[in-house]
């Protein structure tokens, strides 16, 4: 079993990430299921963009297993409204916060209120990390303190640059969580299990913008156990996102 | 054939290491015929004597293609150190903007490039540093010193962000004496840089590189493997392109 805790699916700002396309890629990869997030914030000027996530969260149900709302705290009382709504009645599992479209560090008192929020709806919370100004691991590390309540996946994990303080942040706090996508160092995901314990680092893969072979094969290099390897792969994010599984 | 343009050999101030033997040993593991092989920034940093260890490996093996490594801020001992690896038999130099800490643009650096021109000596960019070598001021250089081959390594995209992917392609598009490198580039997927490259400028100005051993060399060959490019792309990538631009 293998489950990708960060994939998306969206058509906007000139991609065209379709459920199609995606399980396309997760064929293959040999990735069974995945959770996705869209492109657009919500709320904003795209009024489409709610529907469309739940269209694709609704389009492969085998296989787009799970979603992370992505909302832009700016709207305040609305986005809280949503958040809500979309927690209780729409099966929405998890927040997304892309600190560079929604233009606030993950350590902003507004972006806190809603990290918190999340963990008084019981869902995690998917931050993109890495080499963005306002994006950096050490700015987690604060949001994820404030915030002891709520879990904490660090998309990337620090990026190129900041491996090294992802992986001190999660040492400092128990509930952040690493995902190493897109980071092309291959001895990434051992330094992570090595640190913080399998427990902690969970498989995504970004994709269709990358490729799960890609990210599969830098999973492959960290030599894990088997049962690191499970954990890594599918049951640390089955558990965060409450994933029911057939266990096949 | 398999051609990396991009492999380091030595002890690096920073950490990585790699014997000559070792680095053979990968090349073999995965099918890779040659490599562009540089030192890394030594601990006693003394670059002059790394490059005449290169020297002696290259002339001992052809499989290794020698590539001097440069600080360019050191003005005429620079432009006197450009001519003593062309004569002993280096093919290309390489710059790391970060490890030597310059703008690759700025008039500082200038007179070592226009050096690096006069001898033919192409010049590959560890390339993505902001404030040093983003893939626009990659651009800059290559506008400035237009009979310079300029190799930008990793994409421009040593960042998670993916804000550089346009000015690249751009750079592709505008600037003939670039060519850009495939090393770490995170977008593996849809619509990455490398799909960008191939299908809207042109399949002949993407090379492929390793980054041995700072990257491993099968997560990079699966990069372009799953690249959503034409087959007949892919050969291209992997030889034929960097073949020319070195005159093998």
């Amino acid at each position: 079993m293998i489950i990708d805790a960060h994939a998306h699916c969206d058509v906007r700002f000139g991609w065209r990430l379709t459920p199609e396309l995606l399980v396309r890629f997760m064929d293959e990869g040999g990735v069974d299921k995945a959770c996705i997030t869209g492109l657009a914030d919500v709320p904003g000027d795209d009024e489409e963009a709610y529907p469309r996530f739940l269209d694709a969260l609704r389009a492969a149900p085998d296989r787009i297993c799970a979603g992370y709302l992505r909302i832009n705290p700016w709207y305040g009382e609305k986005a809280r409204d949503l958040f809500r709504r979309a927690v209780r009645e729409d099966g929405i599992r998890g927040l997304k916060l892309h600190p560079t479209t929604i233009i606030l560090p993950p350590n902003a008192p507004a972006v806190i209120e809603f990290v918190r929020l999340a963990g008084d709806l019981g869902v995690p919370v998917l931050f993109h990390s890495g080499d963005d100004p306002n994006a950096l691991p050490l700015q987690i590390g604060e949001c994820a303190a404030a915030c002891p309540d709520t879990n904490v996946i660090m998309g990337h994990m620090g990026g190129i640059f900041f491996g090294e303080d992802a992986i001190r942040v999660a040492e400092r706090h128990a509930n952040v969580y690493l995902e190493p996508s897109g980071n092309p160092r291959p001895d990434i995901v051992r330094k992570a299990v090595d640190a913080v314990g399998a427990e902690r680092v969970v498989f995504g893969t970004d994709a269709p913008a990358m490729h799960p072979s890609v990210e599969l094969k830098k999973v492959a290099l960290a030599g894990l156990r088997p049962e690191e390897r499970e954990l890594v792969l599918w049951k640390n994010v089955a558990r965060l996102m409450s994933i029911p599984l057939d266990r096949r | 054939m398999i051609l990396d343009a991009n492999a380091s050999v030595g002890e690096s101030l920073y950490g990585p290491r790699q014997t000559v033997e070792e680095l053979l040993r990968r090349m073999d593991a995965h099918g890779i015929a040659r490599a562009v092989v540089s030192p890394f920034t030594p601990p006693d940093l003394d670059l002059r004597r790394a490059n005449a260890g290169i020297a002696r490996a290259a002339a001992a093996n052809d499989r290794l293609i020698g590539c001097g490594r440069l600080d360019p801020r050191l003005g005429e001992r620079a432009v006197a150190e450009v001519r003593a690896c062309r004569e002993a038999g280096l093919r290309a130099i390489k710059v790391d903007p970060f490890e030597q800490a310059f703008q690759v643009n700025s008039d500082l650096v200038l007179p070592a490039f226009v050096a690096c021109a006069e001898a033919e000596m192409p010049v590959l960019v560890v390339a993505g540093f902001p404030f040093a070598s983003t893939p626009i001021q990659v651009g800059d250089l290559a506008v400035r010193v237009p009979s310079l081959k300029v190799l930008m390594l990793h994409g421009g995209q040593l960042a998670m962000h993916g804000l550089g992917i346009m000015d690249c392609l751009n750079v592709a598009r505008t600037v003939p004496n670039v060519w850009i490198e495939t090393s770490g580039i995170p977008e593996t997927g849809s619509g990455s840089l490398v799909e960008h490259l191939v299908l809207e400028v042109s399949p002949e100005r993407v090379v492929f590189g390793t980054n041995a051993p700072v990257n491993d060399p099968g997560m990079e060959l699966e990069r372009i493997r799953v690249a959503q490019v034409p087959e007949e792309a892919k050969r291209k990538i992997l030889g034929p392109n960097l073949a020319r631009i070195l005159d093998l």
